[in-house]
């Protein structure tokens, strides 16, 4: 019953019946089966482009495109469309990059465990436990950088909380790579020797804090 | 030596005499000289605790809260590092005030010392009174297993700390951390907030410094705040402030793995602009007929980085563009004059030309693969309605 219906026409047509209640599952349906291939054909270059993935990730991304697409992506489109009509005129161009951008965070997301060293069968074979070791070593450290991350992340949440100026000079400096105190000073408008002086203090604060959070957290003493 | 701490002590004896001390006072002033016994002496302590009443301890012990001490310590630590950070006029402040945080503590420590000298005079606490003693020695525990491991905090008021601590009796020393612990540790301050740090001696010899060095390395190289969904989404939409977008810059010129993510943005714009056209042609349209798609100039892509253009021909019917964007590289082949054009690029005599796209701009063929994998150079053949140019390029 939608088949003749334009693709505009559709999306008004979901928009409307969202916006009341209805249920809008055939015309969202009908929509983005007509999506399907273009967006397929997304996600193909997508892991072209990451040089990994599978059909059964490309089934998954496409679900997740179109609860994105349902989620954000229909007020977005509007807002998207007024403020600079053109750059993604047509629903269908505005879906295909909602896939575009889930792929990327797909496999941006997977890339580490997936850039894991692929083992060799025949290796495995001659030298299972090196391999099994090498692996839980791998895990060890993949799992203490993670907690280290999370350690310094803190400190630096606690420094945001407690010198809210000094984290920001920090975090223009360092976690936004401006790495230049002239630039930090015209960014948060203040002197350079400022900037040179909230950083210092920044970078005090942060070791005495990550230094507590380590001493406090459990199996330091391991 | 010691002498201005010193003579704090012995002035404090004479709080032992006057009549109009609180119990309170009585204790912590005869613990205080009791703690440095050989350094003060003990004068006047043991009467002042013979003329301290059962009730009185009692109600005192009653009214302690250890736990009060927590903030006051915390605050000190506090005051003791900006005794380095601030380092101007206010030092000497900040030393003054973390210094009376610590001395709070350790009259704590002399109570404590006090009362044990007390039922030895006047027999054991009984009750309330000897819960109540349990209680306040084991707040005093509790909150040194939680402040002790933080002494680096007080390290800037080693000077004045470490004349505390030698004062004090040697059996007391070590318990008092307030006064003793890493008070030889000076040297790590520079670290703090230095950058290449000239490692001295101690540092080199002491294991807690080298520890708190290794630990706090982390800040000396800190992690940097990838892109995060939300920023690969207002990037590629346009929605970036000119200085998000240097930010962006800034951060994919040395982190491959967003940089990656911004190809991959680009990437999947060409893909998006294949695939609408594929889908144009299986509906039979005409180039003409696109309506819905923005000119290639509008896209961001184009906006987000700076293409380079080479035009390597122009001819009345036909231009030869080579495009280079970051990794990527392209040979356009544009129909001017409304003409039809045909072209092909040969890697290799021999070999079957490279499939162009079909977009907007005319006919694209990506040499991107080719140039990765080492070739630099093509032939190029182009069919404009009576024209017909070949030409080698190189890429
Ligand atoms: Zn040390
Ligand atoms: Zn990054």
């Amino acid at each position: 019953m939608y088949e003749q219906l334009s693709d505009d026409e559709l999306f008004a047509e979901v928009v409307r019946r969202r916006a009341t209640d209805e249920p809008f599952g055939g015309p969202l349906g009908t929509l983005v089966q007509r999506w399907n291939r273009p967006a397929r054909y997304v996600i193909s270059k997508i892991q072209a482009s990451y040089g990994r993935g599978s059909p059964a990730d490309a089934d998954e991304l496409f679900q997740d495109a179109v609860g994105k697409f349902l989620d954000r992506g229909l007020d977005q489109f509007r807002g998207v469309s007024q403020q600079m009509p053109g750059r993604s005129a047509s629903p269908k161009t505005f879906f295909l990059r909602i896939v575009k951008h889930v792929a990327i965070d797909f496999y941006r997301r997977h890339r580490e465990e997936l850039a894991a060293p692929p083992s060799d069968p025949d290796d495995a074979m001659e030298e299972p436990p090196s391999e099994t070791a090498r692996a839980v070593e791998l895990g060890r450290r993949r799992e203490e950088r993670a907690e280290a991350q999370e350690l310094y992340w803190a400190a630096f949440a606690r420094l945001q909380q407690e010198h809210p100026k000094e984290a920001s000079a920090w975090e223009l400096y360092h976690h936004e790579d401006v790495e230049d105190h002239e630039e930090c000073a015209r960014r948060l408008n203040i002197s350079v020797v400022n900037s040179y002086k909230r950083v210092s203090r920044a970078q005090a604060y942060l070791k005495l804090y990550l230094l507590d959070l380590q001493r406090e957290s459990p199996g330091e003493e391991a | 030596m010691n002498t201005a701490a010193m003579s704090r002590y012995t002035a404090r004896r004479q709080q032992l005499t006057a009549g109009s001390s609180s119990p309170g006072v009585v204790l912590e002033v005869a613990g205080d000289l009791l703690r440095r016994s050989r350094q003060v002496g003990t004068e006047g302590v043991e009467d002042a605790l013979r003329g301290l009443g059962r009730r009185e301890v009692e109600t005192w012990l009653q009214a302690q809260k250890p736990q009060a001490l927590q903030p006051v310590l915390l605050r000190a630590a506090e005051e003791a590092v900006e005794v380095v950070l601030d380092g101007g006029e206010e030092a000497e402040m900040w030393r003054l005030s973390a210094m009376e945080g610590l001395a709070a503590r350790d009259r704590a420590a002399s109570a404590v010392v006090a009362l044990v000298a007390w039922e030895a005079l006047h027999g054991p606490l009984d009750g309330e009174a000897a819960r109540n003693l349990e209680r306040f020695v084991e707040g005093l525990g509790k909150l040194d297993s939680a402040l002790r491991p933080r002494a680096r905090w007080f390290i800037p008021l080693n000077p004045q700390r470490r004349q505390e601590r030698d004062l004090l009796e040697p059996a007391e020393q070590d318990k008092a951390w307030w006064f003793s612990a890493r008070a030889g540790c000076d040297d790590l301050v520079a670290t703090w907030t230095g950058g290449a740090q000239s490692s001295t001696p101690h540092l080199q010899g002491c294991a807690d410094c080298r520890a708190d060095i290794a630990d706090a390395a982390p800040v000396d190289s800190p992690p940097r705040r990838h892109l995060t969904e939300d920023d690969l989404w207002r990037f590629d939409m346009g929605l970036m402030s000119e200085d998000e977008r240097s930010r962006v810059d800034a951060h994919t010129a040395r982190c491959g793995e967003c940089a990656q993510a911004v190809l991959a943005l680009g990437e999947g714009d060409d893909a998006i602009e294949d695939a609408l056209e594929m889908e144009e042609g299986d509906a039979g349209l005409s180039p003409a007929a696109r309506t819905s798609r923005a000119p290639v100039s509008q896209r961001p892509l184009a906006a987000r980085h700076p293409e380079h253009r080479e035009v390597l021909e122009e001819r009345r019917e036909f231009r030869v563009v080579l495009v280079r964007e970051r990794q990527r590289v392209r040979l356009l082949v544009q129909p001017l004059a409304g003409r039809t054009v045909t072209a092909a690029v040969f890697l290799s005599p021999g070999r079957p030309s490279l499939k162009p796209s079909n977009g907007p701009e005319g006919l694209s063929f990506d040499l991107t693969t080719a140039s990765s994998t080492g070739a630099r150079s093509a032939h190029l053949s182009v069919q404009a309605g009576n024209e017909t140019m070949e030409k080698d390029f190189a890429f």
